[in-house]
């Protein structure tokens, strides 16, 4: 009995840590959505499903979450494809592999605000390295962050070259935990190195790509940081992420009830993404 | 033993989550907390001026602590009302953003205290402290700087391409486009330019219209600003030529589509640039030997003679109602605001102080006649207005941005019907209860 209280005791500030500042504010949130607050006002009015009415009816929130989808379409296959890519690459006895192991995960503890200040630079369009190496070359060039169909893509690669690190090493510990055994008895049977790609690495990685394909889903939902720095969310709000959406409504209109809706909303949207995800890609492969 | 251990460390780490709480007095000594805007010499400028006074008030003493440098001190205040957090003194107030400041009762009429409208309107012409009342007709905010935005140019590149660099004479729209026609120029021959006459920015950020539209709007009306009655006002002949005028600059290539963040000016790739005197210690730390002029905004071609009128990005002191001490709060803005430190105000930071006798100080005359680009903006300070003062400022901004990225910058509807569409979004954000 007298362990058992010790060990209250012991959780306690972790207890209290979680309440303070994981519990109230989600709750506080989920009751925000319900009401109408600017922040500076001591009232607070009870508005019924308002904010939700006006959610379903916002077609600025519509395109936000269009330009999220759009951006994660092609930043997960684009970051995925070139994470096993390199984690297979980097898998194999090369020369300086350590260097490179190094060098490819820098960018994912660089800020990622001084990223996308290096990006719009070179993207820029009529003042930028890559539209200058472009028209060298006898290209036209492109208007990356400029235009209302290219932003979204150009973000999309900015983080994925920023995030690619990460992905990489966690298939870099995927790739190690696959026995190896498995290759010689697929040698002996006659397979050839992409052979062996396909039938053992592939689903042999799939834990890693359930994780990979699930966390980048996750983060990507949360653009913010490209979009905010690097065009402000244009042209004409063609780059406007969801979570862009909420801190407009919350700090530049003042709207924290809407606000909080639209972010309980992405939350249930996130949730369900991943189960789904869960769903399709979770297969237990064993040989 | 081993138990009170745990309890004593427990209670420890829970005093650590809900943290301290500070101005309390102490012994009869009382603790201000005083916010000054984050930019380097503007803290540089505080700490000295904190420290002289904490010298000379032993019983008052003042902790400062810049803004965080996000982007918006409108934010920091409004997430420190929240949380119950503000400071006693902030000066680095936008007065066109604290019209729910004021609403909400989270700021301190500075009329209500005694002897304090005197001293303000001994220091700053009476016109500039009336524009600055609120709708109730209090002040809540004491006049402190301003920033007049003006256009400063490479008089090397001036030069250059044959313009006069010492009297450009571009005070008119064809003027001012004939010769930035000749400032963009290809000087490495491999078929694009790489010197640019200017450079405006091509974002829908709201606030980045205070360096394009809005200035240029301001000089073209004679200092109509957006709103009239609670209605859109800008949809007039005057706000066409405006936005006819920067499509044209993009339109005809004389200003780049660029995303670059770095200081394009000082890098000698842009000939001009639209900015408040801030920027002169910027250039001449990073291109001190660049030879430096200045010009006002530029007008509608049957204007040209006209007085002009700019943004002036105005910034004042607040005292907060959490203050516990609003005559010590006073006291220190006074302080603040005395003669001594606007003129060692104006040296350090080159930006100006709502001060009458200024330019009458002879420290400061001698000053300015060394740094006659300074002095332009000193004599362009009180032809300025600042926006509109309602609570839908930025929205109403944000509403005009996007219609003039769509319109200017892109080139993808009619500036005509942008204005119209701009009028209408921002009539509906106007109409909104909230």
């Amino acid at each position: 009995m007298k362990g058992k209280r010790a060990g209250y005791w012991l959780v306690l500030p972790y207890v209290v840590f979680l309440l303070v500042f994981m519990a109230y504010p989600v709750l506080f949130s989920v009751w925000l959505t319900f009401h109408d607050w600017n922040i500076v006002s001591p009232d607070i009015p009870f508005v019924g499903l308002e904010n939700y009415e006006r959610l379903l009816n916002d077609d600025l929130f519509f395109k936000a979450l269009w330009n999220t989808l759009r951006f994660i379409l092609i930043n997960i296959p684009l970051q995925i494809g070139l994470a096993l890519i390199l984690a297979v690459a980097l898998n194999q006895p090369l020369k300086g592999r350590g260097f490179f192991r190094g060098a490819y995960f820098l960018p994912v503890v660089t800020s990622g605000v001084v990223i996308s200040f290096l990006w719009a630079w070179m993207l820029s369009t009529d003042d930028g390295l890559i539209n200058g190496l472009l028209q060298k070359a006898g290209l036209h060039p492109v208007p990356w962050l400029t235009s209302e169909t290219w932003a979204i893509p150009s973000i999309a690669w900015v983080a994925a070259w920023k995030n690619l690190g990460y992905y990489v090493v966690i298939f870099l510990a995927g790739l190690q935990s696959i026995p190896k055994q498995l290759y010689e008895a697929a040698r002996i049977d006659g397979a050839t190195p992409l052979q062996c790609f396909f039938r053992i690495t592939i689903p042999m990685l799939n834990p890693a790509m359930l994780l990979v394909v699930i966390l980048s889903t996750i983060n990507g939902f949360q653009l913010f940081t490209e979009p905010y720095i690097m065009t402000g969310g244009g042209p004409a709000n063609s780059s406007l992420s969801v979570v862009m959406y909420i801190y407009k409504n919350a700090f530049q209109s003042l709207d924290m009830g809407y606000a909080a809706t639209i972010g309980l909303v992405l939350a249930l949207i996130i949730l369900s993404v991943s189960m789904i995800q869960k769903r399709l890609l979770e297969k237990d492969v064993t040989y | 033993m081993k138990r009170v251990g745990i309890v004593v460390m427990a209670l420890m780490l829970m005093l650590l989550q809900v943290g301290c709480t500070s101005g309390a007095v102490d012994n009869g000594k009382v603790e201000l907390t005083y916010w000054p805007a984050a930019n380097p010499v503007e803290v540089q400028f505080a700490k000295e001026v904190v420290k002289e006074w904490n010298a000379k008030h032993p019983n008052i003493q003042v902790k400062m602590q810049p803004l965080p440098a996000s982007r918006s001190t409108e934010e920091v205040l409004l997430t420190s009302i929240a949380g119950g957090t503000t400071p006693d003194v902030c000066s680095n107030i936008n007065p066109g953003a604290i019209g729910q400041f004021v609403e909400a009762g989270g700021l301190l009429p500075i009329d209500s205290i005694d002897g304090a409208m005197e001293e303000i309107l001994k220091r700053t012409p009476k016109e500039t402290v009336e524009a600055f009342k609120s709708k109730d007709g209090h002040l809540y905010q004491v006049p402190w700087k301003g920033n007049p935005i003006m256009i400063l140019y490479n008089k090397q590149h001036f030069r250059e391409v044959g313009l006069n660099p010492d009297k450009p004479g571009l005070d008119t729209y064809s003027k001012f486009l004939a010769a930035a026609r000749k400032l963009t120029r290809d000087t490495n021959g491999d078929g694009k330019p790489d010197i640019w006459a200017i450079a405006p920015n091509v974002e829908q950020t709201w606030w980045q219209r205070f360096f394009d539209f809005y200035p240029w709007y301001l000089a073209a009306t004679e200092g109509k600003t957006l709103l009239k009655n609670g209605k859109a006002d800008f949809n007039n002949p005057k706000g066409l030529q405006v936005m006819q005028f920067f499509r044209t600059l993009f339109q005809q290539k004389i200003a780049p589509q660029s995303t670059f963040k770095e200081n394009l000016f000082v890098q000698g790739k842009v000939s001009m640039v639209i900015t408040g005197p801030w920027a002169l210690a910027d250039i001449e730390k990073q291109a001190p030997k660049m030879e430096v002029g200045v010009m006002s905004i530029p007008v509608p071609d049957n204007m040209a003679g006209k007085l002009r009128i700019t943004y002036g990005d105005p910034k004042n002191i607040a005292i907060f109602r959490s203050t516990q001490h609003p005559k010590e709060a006073w006291e220190f803005t006074k302080f603040l605001i005395s003669k001594q430190n606007d003129v060692k105000f104006l040296k350090m930071t080159q930006q100006i102080p709502f001060r009458k006798d200024l330019a009458e100080d002879p420290s400061v005359q001698q000053y300015l006649g060394q740094k006659p680009v300074l002095d332009s903006f000193v004599r362009q300070a009180p032809y300025t207005r600042a926006i509109d003062d309602s609570d839908k400022i930025t929205d109403v901004f944000d509403a005009l941005s996007l219609e003039y990225q769509q319109a200017a910058v892109m080139g993808k509807k009619d500036p005509r019907k942008a204005l119209s569409d701009a009028e209408r979004k921002v009539n509906e954000i106007l109409q909104r209860s909230r």
